[in-house]
């Protein structure tokens, strides 16, 4: 039986979209709550250079991080002295790149959910013999777990879907970097457009229902409020 | 009054300075008073570790929690609890799980040896039946009760209360205030109450600390702070004497208690369910009326013979005197025009009245 010949792209835009959340809730974690919490000037600073992948052009976006990864750049120069290999055009680079694109659609909904969560109800958590660590965990994690649903759902779904920053920094590549959005491409260059139609459903559908689970269940929690 | 510990506080910000040193006592109630923006609430704020570095010093009982930047304690390493004016109860906890959040933290601490467990601390605050109830299902005099009970669980040396009525509204406050009179009563932890109402130190606090514009302008017991005259509280309008008395006849047939105060005096109050032999008398100024002669033939049932000690003008219109009983200070806010008309001085033998129902009593 010929296997699908969309199933190896759909498998790795799947694992690509998991490791880039994970590795974006890590990271986008404490930088929200910094950014929730900084008095200092240089906050727009920051929270422009994050919001920056929403406006720019992918294809801009994915030349300069090209030309970071790269072998003389100094993140992929680092890579390559640690691994022996480049991060451009391999699964790894890839990822690197999908943390940096999609980084403020799970920084922002983490600040704002942060935001909204009073500083002195962590007051309180201290007075009751909470560590700052533990007040954390014990009161504005749970009290922003709707801003971690939107965070987690908007960084994998947007993951699913870029196209421009994985065609300057990963390439074309099976089974290494050719995700779904560059299969449907190919597919509908080489004119067959069955293959396009399906790979295209699916990632309708899939998006449809990670947006719609997403607003559904914070309508509830809203109403639940 | 034996101390728990020392407190300098100090603060100094853009347009604001604060510096009030005092003895924290080792049991009772210490009220801190003032109007709004005299740094009551600060003060509370730098003893819990809540403000960001100030020059403090505070110790309590053999440690350290502050010595300016040398030693600063992060809050959950100094023995307090602390209640908020407005509750600050968990939203997404229960009832029940907002005291277990204190419980799992509380304190190992050596000074209260039989720490309260929830039963008790449930009980005494009248929330067993909350329990399973969510913070947004309670009123605000119930959230308060729980925001208490909450902080006595994490078994503190020190409870520290930040205007814990001032949110709520007069039927509110009366779903509480019998609460706190309870734990003053029968809690033998100490205690700082942060208020702007002189009413709610009268029934409350044990001493007082009165504060203006970052500096304490009086301290002492709550009793002397209404009656000398270098306090404060002894010019208010809302003054009342505060008597420490026994019951000593609580005769049903009258509807009427009759006490006897520190110095012996004997007094007739309304008749009120006595939970302990123990009752603080409050009678305001307003309500004692002079004679200059012993009055006769009345139907007020008090009546002392004594000399007048102070007079203390307030206004144009009204003046408040102090009369010495048996070396026990009443004050009587009268009018200017009786005052010039009986030619009350300084010195003068007279007679004093109030009715039995006008005296307010504490428990």
């Amino acid at each position: 039986m010929n296997e699908f010949p969309g199933l190896t792209p759909l498998l790795l835009t799947l694992k690509l979209a998991v490791i880039t959340t994970v590795i974006l809730l890590l990271l986008s974690t404490p930088l929200a709550w910094w950014l929730a919490r900084t008095k200092t000037r240089f906050k727009p600073l920051i929270e422009a250079i994050v919001a920056l992948p929403i406006v720019l052009p992918p294809t801009v976006m994915g030349f300069y991080l090209l030309l970071l990864l790269g072998p003389q750049g100094w993140l992929g120069g680092l890579w390559n002295q640690l691994t022996g290999h480049a991060l451009t055009f391999t699964f790894e680079g890839l990822v690197v790149a999908s943390v940096f694109y999609s980084l403020p659609f799970v920084v922002q909904p983490l600040q704002s959910a942060f935001e909204s969560v009073s500083p002195r109800l962590v007051e309180a958590a201290r007075t009751l013999g909470a560590t700052r660590r533990d007040a954390f965990f014990s009161v504005v994690v749970p009290l922003a777990k709707r801003g971690f649903l939107t965070g987690s759902v908007l960084g994998f779904a947007h993951t699913l879907g870029e196209f421009g920053v994985v065609l300057m920094v990963g390439g074309n590549i099976p089974r290494e970097t050719r995700v779904i959005s560059i299969a449907i491409y190919d597919q509908v260059e080489m004119m067959q457009y069955g293959v396009a139609h399906t790979l295209s459903a699916i990632l309708l559908i899939l998006a449809f229902v990670l947006i719609f689970t997403m607003y559904y269940v914070n309508h509830r929690a809203r109403q639940k409020s | 009054m034996n101390t728990l510990g020392q407190a300098n506080i100090k603060v100094s910000r853009k347009g604001f300075n604060l510096a009030v040193e005092f003895a924290i006592p080792q049991q009772g109630v210490l009220g801190l008073f003032g109007p709004s923006g005299c740094g009551k609430t600060t003060i509370l704020r730098v003893l819990a570790g809540l403000e960001q570095q100030t020059p403090s010093v505070i110790t309590v009982g053999n440690k350290t929690w502050q010595d300016g930047a040398k030693i600063n304690l992060p809050p959950e390493q100094r023995n307090i609890g602390y209640v908020f004016q407005d509750s600050l109860l968990f939203p997404h906890l229960s009832v029940l799980k907002n005291l277990n959040y204190a419980l799992k933290r509380k304190v190992n601490n050596r000074q209260v040896e039989t720490p309260m467990n929830q039963d008790e601390v449930t009980e005494l605050l009248g929330i067993g039946h909350l329990l399973e109830n969510t913070p947004r299902q309670l009123s605000g005099g119930e959230q308060q009760r729980v925001a208490i009970a909450r902080a006595l669980l994490r078994n503190p040396d020190l409870l520290l209360l930040d205007e814990p009525l001032a949110s709520l509204d007069q039927q509110r406050k009366s779903d509480v205030l019998p609460f706190l009179q309870r734990l003053h009563r029968e809690l033998a932890i100490p205690m700082l109450y942060v208020s702007h109402s002189l009413e709610e130190v009268m029934m409350i606090c044990d001493a007082v600390i009165t504060l203006n514009a970052g500096r304490a302008t009086y301290q002492g017991s709550v009793v002397e702070a209404m009656t000398t005259p270098e306090s404060p509280l002894s010019g208010d309008s809302h003054a009342a004497t505060v008597l420490e008395c026994e019951v000593s006849n609580n005769s049903e047939h009258h509807g009427l208690t009759q006490v006897r105060t520190a110095q012996g005096n004997i007094l007739w109050i309304k008749r009120f369910q006595a939970t302990s032999p123990k009752v603080r008398v409050v009678v305001p100024a307003d309500e004692v009326s002079l004679c200059i002669q012993a009055p006769t033939h009345s139907t007020i049932l008090n009546a002392m013979a004594g000399e007048v000690v102070g007079i203390q003008a307030l206004n144009q219109h009204d003046q408040m005197v102090s009369v010495a009983v048996n070396s026990e200070i009443f004050l009587s806010r009268i009018s200017t025009k009786s005052l010039v008309e009986l030619d009350i001085k300084a010195g003068q033998p007279l007679w004093l009245q109030f009715k039995a129902q006008s005296a307010r009593n504490y428990a």
